[in-house]
């Protein structure tokens, strides 16, 4: 009988606390998860959900101030060094390069810092660059280069020392649309092909969709449900209720007493002249209770319909209100 | 060849930062100016308050102590700093939590781009000490008494060489605090600097400083090199042999704390979660 395999990264009672002037700010709460070999994981949230806390702790980055996490087996706390040995990690807010030399030679220099003799360097380099679509712009300096070939060079770099696990943050965020599907093409053959384990930390729903093959979805520093894509949107049961109001209006809060309504997120349209309003709803009934309470509230309803539920879904069932709404929430 | 690999790559790094921006004589050139005019401001001070002071008496000998004093203090002043440098660069540019994130220490790097500074600032400021001993020559019509032979060359090195242990150690002790901070660190070095030509002796004897701080500078790794430098060039300055004794132990000493402090500093930057801390 065979070992079972050991996890990528386990995280148990995770928790990290911020000192501040006022009461200590808790990024982290009580997080645990398993991420297994070969994977592709997903943290998804709002911003200010915990999720580059996560990534800052499993990459040796930062310290918690309760629980552990081990990454291939060894304790980020007290194993750091060991940690660094078989990880890697990108942010797509940095686009992370030295801009005096050359894309190449930035990734020359980091293959050195890891200590991978020349011509292994070299070749990896060569086989990245060209898998990414870099290699026409290698010689170019890094200030040069577009946005969106400075994030290629900066993911290159996080899989320069051939890592077992690599932790993405926003990988993709403020590029165009085919760079973006680029990058996630070579995620995805990374993981499946390479059998890298992959953890990406994203408020970007399509993305995580696209990608992954588990999502943990985190709110407020606490993991609130975790699955495939798949199955927290089956979770759900019934499709999502999408309605046009009119005249337009922000609040909504009706629907919060319709039995059967987990959640909704609403958004004016001014040009239209009208409100739309996404309600997350247990059955058909729901839906009926839904529309008819907006009704009731003098409101018209203008057009409804049935959506297949997105990961956004999902969040809204669990919190009541969309990323949006409740990043809005934590500024007020 | 594991570990060699990280120092050397930071230090070419640091040759591409500092003189790869431009051409290499260029840049040099540059970089020369500053411990040229260091070394040039002081003497001519030092020339012009002698010969037109009623009580001032000039002597040859004690300009080229000078001359040859503010130059190497401009050396070990141009690359003590560069770790700090290195590390607020790094954040600036947000690649020195990608640094730390690789396999060794940061301290790999930062002695990698010290030794690069160190190369770079040993041109620079021997050529500005050449050229500022024939402009001075020249100008006042006094032959400076340098020795330059093949043995005190030989002396000079090797003085340069025991002084990179105190250099790193100060390097590492400034780079502890850029490590944590988000502002001041590009100028704590030039303060520091400006202490160390006080009490390294670069100007005048760290005897005539009142005790007990005569006997701290005197201890200090850079007045002992900045005393077996200027012996091997001006021989019976100083006891070089017991100078250079004095600059490897203080300079041991020195690089241990440097390390020690580093550590600590990088330790607690992990803990406060300022590593990546982003500068503008």
């Amino acid at each position: 009988m065979s070992e079972p395999q050991l996890p990528a990264v386990e995280v148990e009672g995770l928790r990290r606390e911020f000192k501040t002037k006022g009461p200590p700010v808790v990024a982290l709460d009580g997080v645990s998860m398993k991420v297994r070999q070969g994977e592709v994981f997903g943290v998804l949230g709002p911003n200010g959900a915990g999720k580059t806390t996560t990534i800052r702790i499993l990459s040796t980055l930062l310290l918690p101030t309760g629980g552990w996490a081990r990454v291939m087996g060894f304790d980020v706390a007290k194993e750091p060094e060991k940690v660094r040995k078989v990880i890697n990690m990108a942010s797509g807010a940095e686009k992370a390069g030295y801009d005096f030399i050359s894309a190449k030679r930035n990734l020359w220099f980091f293959s050195q810092l890891y200590g991978i003799p020349g011509d292994v360097a070299d070749r990896r380099i060569g086989e990245l660059s060209e898998r990414l679509g870099l290699t026409k712009y290698l010689d170019r300096k890094f200030y040069a280069l577009s946005t969106g070939y400075r994030q290629r060079a900066t993911i290159a770099r996080a899989f320069v020392n051939d890592p077992k696990v690599v932790f993405l943050d926003e990988p993709t965020i403020g590029l165009d649309v085919m760079t973006a599907r680029s990058i996630r093409d070579f995620l995805i053959e990374e993981a499946r092909k390479n059998g890298r384990t992959i953890i990406l930390a994203s408020h970007n729903m399509a993305e995580v969709e696209a990608i992954c093959d588990r999502v943990a979805i985190v709110d407020k520093g606490k993991i609130l449900t975790e699955g495939s894509p798949e199955d927290l949107k089956r979770s759900l049961g019934a499709p999502a209720l999408v309605m046009e109001v009119s005249p337009p209006q922000a609040g909504f809060e009706m629907l919060a007493k319709v039995p059967g309504v987990k959640g909704f997120t609403s958004s004016i349209e001014e040009e239209r002249g009208l409100s739309t309003v996404q309600a997350v709803v247990d059955s058909d009934a729901a839906a009926r209770a839904a529309e008819d309470a907006v009704r009731k509230a003098g409101l018209k309803v203008v057009a409804s319909w049935r959506k297949q539920a997105t990961l956004e879904e999902v969040f809204v069932a669990l919190v009541g209100r969309g990323f949006k709404e409740r990043e809005e929430q934590d500024v007020v | 060849m594991t570990s060699l690999r990280p120092i050397l790559a930071s230090a070419w790094m640091g040759i591409q930062h500092d003189i790869a921006w431009t051409t290499p004589p260029l840049s040099v050139a540059l970089r020369a100016v500053a411990p040229f005019a260091s070394a040039m401001t002081v003497s001519i001070i030092y020339w012009f308050g002698t010969t037109n002071s009623p009580a001032g008496v000039f002597s040859p000998d004690h300009l080229a102590f000078v001359l040859v004093g503010s130059t190497l203090y401009a050396h070990v002043a141009s690359y003590a700093w560069v770790p700090t440098v290195a590390i607020a660069e790094g954040k600036n540019l947000a690649t020195f939590p990608h640094v730390y994130l690789t396999s060794r220490s940061t301290a790999f790097y930062v002695a990698g781009r010290a030794l690069s500074a160190f190369v770079i600032s040993t041109i620079t400021s021997l050529s500005a000490l050449a050229v500022a001993w024939y402009v001075l020559g020249s100008l006042i019509g006094v032959q400076l008494p340098l020795t330059v032979t093949p043995a005190s060359i030989a002396m000079l090195a090797a003085a340069l060489l025991a002084n990179i242990p105190g250099a790193l150690g100060l390097g590492f002790l400034l780079g502890a605090y850029s490590l944590y901070a988000s502002k001041f660190e590009w100028s704590l070095p030039g303060y520091v600097a400006g202490l160390l030509m006080v009490f390294s002796g670069a100007l005048f004897p760290t005897s005539t400083l009142p005790w007990p701080v005569s006997a701290g500078a005197y201890y200090l790794p850079f007045t002992q090199f900045i005393a077996a430098a200027r012996d091997a060039l001006l021989p019976g300055s100083a006891d070089y042999l017991a100078s250079m004794g004095l600059c490897l132990l203080g300079g041991g000493v020195l690089l241990a704390l440097g390390l020690a402090v580093y550590s600590a500093s990088e330790r607690k930057a992990r803990k406060d979660g300022v590593i990546d801390r982003r500068l503008a």
